[in-house]
């Protein structure tokens, strides 16, 4: 057992660069998979978390500025009465769309209890805490906004899991509040149940918050959990590539051992024993590393998520992570070395001494005869003398690369997919209308955006809600006003409407009620019953069942959602809105569409995935790294020799890059058609995940360049990886390589 | 004659503390001359033939060698020296395995950048002159120990270099092997090949060698 031991740790510090190399990747690997873990973790029904862990209101009622009984044998607990006003906050320029401002003193009452992302709470007049929405990325803690004329501070950023106010002020901040209204938070004993509360005016159901904001989330779900999975199978096969690739070059090793009485199980135990004396401080550091950088990811990862307050990972995880990587990489050593154990100590030498004859022999002859330097051609035949750690280097190369393809094509699908939904290209400007003077209705509102200068194009967009006779489930109508062909829905099958008579409709209403392209569906709204034809499917992203047609075509006054605007082009979009919002007053207000919540989601996603792309790249990349490194050593003696017949230091280094880059070329180009691949494979499931049939261009995401550069990734990978390397081997000594023999 | 190696005080330490391996040599060694360097093991005989091979650099004094001061080259410079100025014989062979015989031979010759034909040519009347043309597209593997030295030699010679350096040429060959490596060193300096031969077995360096030198610890005793 000493032996084993004294085997093992010797091993561990004689080899002290490659222990370094499996040290990183697990470190690496722990780390990722950790993050990977909470970003799953994270996924998972965050609204519902936030819920329980914030008391969330099932209901937030409104009543008149005079009524005093807010009870009833439903409610099981309340927050309020607050006062609350409807106003817009500005700080210079900048301004937020109108919303709800809340009188309240208290940070966690009994329902709605507010979690603090940054600053503090209040603590008298003359101060706000606002929420992250209307916080946005530009307002923050010190800052001085302006609501209603009056200057106040920003002491703090809170938010509420059911968006119960866009800032709330202390309650005797009577000049901002002015008794506009009060609101009550209900939690109640049944949360679909209806109290009977009678001054109430008007009311927000938690269902209705929850499904916006899994409507927003539901698409991306998938996208995250299948980037988190990768995160988790990359990271496992990377550590075994790696961990297995150092067992075998210790063939040699092994094979005196053996010569000197070892028997197989001691040649597994001493190899395992020196993966694991690495491994285990390794993963344990990675899981503490990914336990510090999963704080600000998963703080991103909520923000994203609109809601708060990262759910911790837990405990087990911490447990979990480093025992299972420890686990595998022990168990990816013992396998070679169980190989290695079984073979006879000569064929061990053998093996790990002696390069492959055969075709490795033929193609550097058929290499010879190129017209090319003689370090190129010599670096070019290198991977075939040695099959066995070519085929380790290029699985290295071929796990990075697919890691890039596949994670370029998903940050380009989750952006074409964002694009598709809020269609911020065609629609660069949103208009909301608040209904106050000066221009008091939407026809005036139109009149002062056509007239604006810059304005393309603009439409009416009105909705109402609906259902199909004989049906159960809501439906959302959305009609505009005058031409929408323009607006951008992407049109999965069939045409745009022509007439009032028609309709586009997304496919969860197409799959909800049983329609297809081509069919007559009858609904009843508020206004009476329509008949429409189905004349397209159009890609909707939300999570109801959305029908979009000429207002023309609906009865009554479906009610008036905002405006649609097209700019022209060289039009800045922000001056644009600057100028549109002076000129529409406290009526309306314009705002540059792709600075709406979903797209702050969009960045925040690219950002979680970027930086695993990063981790799961750096950890390819060592393992490329850890491939040249026992390729270089293992090649010690013949750069020796080369460089005792002349060759110079820089030809040295062209010869080791050269030898990684036919084996980069062809992990890259396999990696792209495997990243392809596993991108058109996974695209749809997840589409189904969401329910969604996705457009062409979410699933159509690579261009033929980028496809080249992607590929061009491997090359660039085995090249980085063999640069140090390739330095070690220029510099070393002719003399000390020679006496290495 | 001219001087083809000149070595002025030259100490090589490999470690500051402990006994130099080579301690103040002077050494010269005249175009043509055939010299064998004998000394016990560790005496410093390698680390001399490293330096004139500009495979090391020593710790003080000078070392030229057909004119160059090898001291004042750069790596690249040395590289390049080593290509045209010097042919190295080792012990071990230390051929290429993935390589045949005769591509071993134009390696320097590729390195170098003659043309491949030339080069070509130049290697098939070395090894016939050596004796191992019929064993060209042999791998190093499937040559005897006799065979593999005398590629080394070839490619050693292939581009025409001033001085051949020979590091224990018979330690790894049988007896009847060694005497047609002795002989082809003799035919070879015969020819006007300068030779320096380092060995410890007095017999080669008798046979070989015009003229002998000794080195004990680090210094030429005679």
């Amino acid at each position: 057992m000493r032996a084993v031991l004294i085997a093992a740790m010797s091993s561990a510090r004689r080899r002290r660069l490659q222990s370094l190399v499996v040290f990183v990747v697990v470190l690496l690997s722990a780390a990722t998979t950790l993050l990977a873990a909470a970003l799953l973790i994270a996924s998972d029904a965050p609204f519902d978390r936030a819920f329980t862990r914030q008391h969330g209101a099932h209901l937030n009622a409104v009543f008149a500025p005079s009524a005093s009984a807010f009870d009833d044998p439903a409610v099981t607990a309340r927050s309020g009465p607050y006062p609350i006003v409807e106003a817009t906050l500005s700080k210079g320029r900048q301004q937020r769309p109108p919303g709800v401002v809340a009188g309240r003193s208290e940070q966690s009452p009994a329902v709605d209890r507010l979690e603090l992302t940054a600053g503090r709470w209040l603590t008298g007049t003359g101060q706000v805490v606002l929420s992250p929405i209307t916080a946005g990325s530009t307002w923050r803690v010190g800052d001085r906004v302006t609501v209603r004329d009056v200057d106040l501070e920003v002491v703090g950023i809170a938010s509420s899991v059911t968006a119960t106010a866009a800032a709330w002020v202390w309650p005797g901040q009577t000049d901002v509040l002015g008794g506009a209204g009060q609101q009550v938070l209900y939690r109640l004993s049944d949360p679909s149940a209806t109290p009977d509360l009678p001054g109430m005016t008007g009311s927000t159901r938690y269902e209705l918050v929850k499904l916006q904001v899994e409507g927003r989330l539901k698409p991306m779900v998938p996208f995250v959990v299948a980037f988190a999975v990768l995160g988790l199978v990359m990271s496992t096969l990377i550590v075994v590539n790696v961990v297995a690739g150092a067992v075998v070059a210790g063939y040699r090793v092994i094979g005196v051992r053996k010569a000197l009485g070892f028997t197989p199980g001691q040649v597994v135990a001493a190899y395992a024993g020196q993966i694991l004396l690495i491994a285990v401080p390794a993963a344990v550091l990675g899981t503490i590393a990914g336990r510090l950088l999963s704080v600000p990811l998963l703080a991103g990862a909520n923000t994203a998520y609109s809601v708060i307050a990262a759910p911790s990972v837990p405990w087990w995880a911490d447990v979990l992570v480093p025992a299972g990587l420890t686990l595998l990489a022990g168990l990816a050593a013992a396998g070679p070395a169980l190989r290695a154990g079984r073979l006879s100590a000569t064929r061990a030498i053998t093996m790990g001494r002696a390069p492959r004859g055969g075709h490795g022999f033929r193609i550097r002859r058929a290499l010879a005869v190129l017209p090319l330097p003689r370090p190129i051609t010599f670096g070019l035949a290198s991977p075939f003398a040695r099959p066995a750690r070519t085929a380790v280097t290029m699985v290295a190369i071929l796990l990075g690369v697919t890691t890039v393809v596949f994670a370029a094509g998903l940050s380009k699908s989750l952006i074409a997919l964002a694009a598709a939904g809020n269609r911020v290209e065609q629609v660069p400007i949103l208009v909301a209308v608040t209904g106050r003077p000066p221009l008091g209705d939407g026809d005036a509102v139109r009149a002062v955006i056509e007239d604006q200068p810059g304005t393309a194009a603009v439409t009416t967009a009105r909705e109402t809600e609906a259902r199909v006779p004989g049906s159960g489930l809501p439906l959302s109508i959305r009609a505009y006003q005058g031409d929408a062909s323009w607006t951008g829905y992407p049109l999965l099958s069939g045409r745009w409407y022509a007439e009032p008579g028609e309709a586009v409709a997304g496919a969860r209403l197409l799959s909800s009620f049983g329609v297809r392209v081509g069919d007559e569906l009858t609904v009843s709204t508020p206004g009476g019953r329509t008949t429409v034809r189905i004349v397209g499917e159009v890609f909707s992203n939300g999570s109801t069942a959305v029908m979009i047609m000429d207002a023309a075509g609906l009865g009554g006054s479906p009610g008036l959602r905002g405006f649609e605007v097209s700019i022209a082009p060289g039009t800045d979009p922000h001056a644009y809105a600057a100028n549109l919002n002076a000129a529409l007053g406290e009526t309306a207000h314009a705002q540059v569409s792709a600075e709406t919540q979903e797209n702050e989601i969009v960045t925040a996603m690219l950002a979680l995935i970027a930086t695993l792309t990063l981790l799961l790249t750096a950890v390819a990349g060592l393992g490329v790294l850890n491939t040249v490194v026992l390729e270089t050593r293992e090649r010690v003696h013949e750069i020796g020799v080369l460089k005792t017949l002349g060759m110079t230091p820089g030809q040295v280094r062209l010869m080791v890059i050269s030898s990684m880059l036919l084996i980069g070329a062809a992990g890259g180009a396999l990696a792209v058609p495997l990243g392809r691949l596993l991108h058109a494979w996974s695209l749809p499931i997840m589409g189904d995940a969401a329910g969604l049939t996705l457009p062409s261009p979410v699933l159509a995401v690579y261009r033929p360049a980028e496809l080249v550069a992607l590929g061009a990734a491997g090359i660039l990978l085995a090249a980085i990886g063999a640069l140090v390397p390739a330095g070690w081997a220029a510099r070393s000594r002719a003399s000390t390589a020679l006496r290495a023999e | 004659m001219t001087d083809l190696i000149r070595l002025r005080a030259v100490s090589k330490r490999y470690e500051q503390t402990g006994p130099p391996a080579l301690d103040g040599v002077d050494l010269t060694v005249a175009a043509g001359e055939a010299v064998a360097v004998m000394g016990p093991s560790g005496s410093g005989k390698s680390t001399l033939l490293n330096l004139v091979a500009g495979l090391d650099r020593p710790t003080s004094g000078d070392v030229e060698v057909a004119g160059t001061a090898l001291t004042r080259l750069s790596e690249k410079a040395l590289a390049r020296f080593r290509r045209s100025g010097i042919g190295i014989v080792f012990q071990f062979f230390h051929l290429i395995d993935d390589l045949t015989a005769r591509d071993n031979v134009l390696v320097p010759a590729d390195l170098a950048g003659i043309g491949r034909r030339a080069a070509r040519a130049r290697a098939t009347e070395l090894l016939e002159t050596l004796g191992v043309a019929g064993r060209a597209d042999a791998y190093p593997a499937q040559l005897s120990g006799g065979e593999r030295q005398r590629v080394a030699i070839a490619r050693a010679l292939i581009n025409r270099p001033p001085l051949l350096l020979a590091d224990e040429p018979t330690g790894a060959v049988d007896a009847a092997t060694g005497e047609q490596v002795a002989e082809l060193l003799r035919e070879l300096n015969r020819n006007g090949q300068t030779v320096l031969l380092v060995t410890h077995d007095a017999d080669l360096a008798k046979r070989c060698a015009t003229r002998t030198i000794e080195v004990r610890d680090g210094r030429v005793t005679a």
